[in-house]
């Protein structure tokens, strides 16, 4: 995943100008960081609008919790966590969503006509028949491009596990799309 | 790219293509510039109640002080009303043992066994002695 198109130095005056109550420079930090910040929510949460929720919960975390930030450390890595935390409570309020909605709300936002809707329909509920976490790793891997220290940083588990879950995550999808391959 | 991504094989082209596709972010400016606007509409309704200080973690929208402090308030009603109900038990106790205590002490005895025999005579006897004497003064 690329880091947002702007020097770390410039970063940390930023956060340090954002440390000492400049409400401009924490909007510029925000600025920099959502996208970023919603594609880790979205892979975790999955729908749009859970994706959403997750980052304004996490820049609110942040913007609370910036007093206690060093800023010797990268602020996009204590970011990714805080966001991911925000979002995994979000997913745990709402385990019960039917495949049927998930794949709906795929659908009506991003539809595509040049994909094949098939896989798209299928694809969707492979990866909700997928445990949480694997599911998470597996798209921050593999469709948002973060490193697995990245992802084990952010989930707060081991980067061992973190590529274990990925290699089981793909195992588990091949199979599960295996009769439509062959189709 | 590690050791176990090569070995472990990447999803088809195709997969991974829909999967980005169901994963997408928005791509309009005007979205994003939106999304600004309520992170930063939220953190200024947060702004009124102040950061959390180094080293603390808020729970459930509320300081760790506040919560400790809700704990403590309840801890300590709890330990008075232990700490009475123990008082309580104890000058019961200590109360009843007065009682048994004092028990044969204040059992009513018999007369004689109060005033030993003679003993009457003897102050009759000290009272003539005290007549007498007062006699001899006199004369």
């Amino acid at each position: 995943m690329s880091a947002p198109s702007r020097n770390s130095s410039d970063e940390r005056s930023l956060v340090l100008a954002a440390q000492g109550g400049d409400q401009g420079a924490f909007g510029e930090l925000v600025r920099l960081h959502q996208k970023r910040a919603y594609a880790v929510a979205r892979a975790i949460v999955t729908v749009h609008e859970d994706a959403e929720d997750a980052v304004q919960e996490a820049f609110v975390r942040v913007y609370q919790a910036l007093d206690r930030f060093n800023v010797d450390q990268a602020f996009g890595a204590w970011l990714n966590r805080i966001v991911a935390n925000a979002a995994l409570d979000i997913a745990r309020r709402r385990k019960v969503r039917s495949t049927d909605e998930l794949h709906e709300t795929f659908a009506d936002t991003f539809h595509d006509p040049g994909e094949s809707e098939e896989l798209r329909r299928r694809l969707a509920s492979a990866l909700q028949q997928l445990p949480e976490r694997m599911r998470s790793v597996l798209v921050l891997h593999d469709v948002q491009g973060f490193a697995h220290a990245e992802i084990g940083d952010m989930l707060g588990i081991p980067e061992g596990t973190a590529r274990s879950d990925l290699h089981h995550a793909r195992q588990r999808l091949r199979a599960m799309l295996q009769d439509l391959r062959s189709e | 790219m590690d050791n176990e991504v090569k070995l472990d094989h990447p999803l088809p082209d195709d997969v991974i293509g829909a999967a980005r596709e169901l994963y997408a972010a928005p791509t309009s400016d005007a979205y994003w510039a939106g999304l600004h606007s309520q992170v930063m509409a939220r953190v200024a309704e947060n702004a009124g109640s102040g950061r959390v200080p180094s080293g603390v973690v808020a729970i459930g929208g509320r300081e760790w002080w506040q919560v400790v402090t809700g704990w403590s308030r309840i801890g300590l009603a709890a330990a008075a009303a232990v700490l009475i109900a123990l008082g309580a038990l104890l000058l019961r106790s200590h109360n009843q043992e007065i009682r048994s205590a004092a028990a044969p002490a204040v059992k009513p005895a018999p007369v004689e066994s109060l005033v030993p025999s003679g003993a009457l005579g003897e102050r009759e006897g000290s009272d003539s002695r005290d007549a007498t004497f007062r006699d001899v003064i006199a004369h």
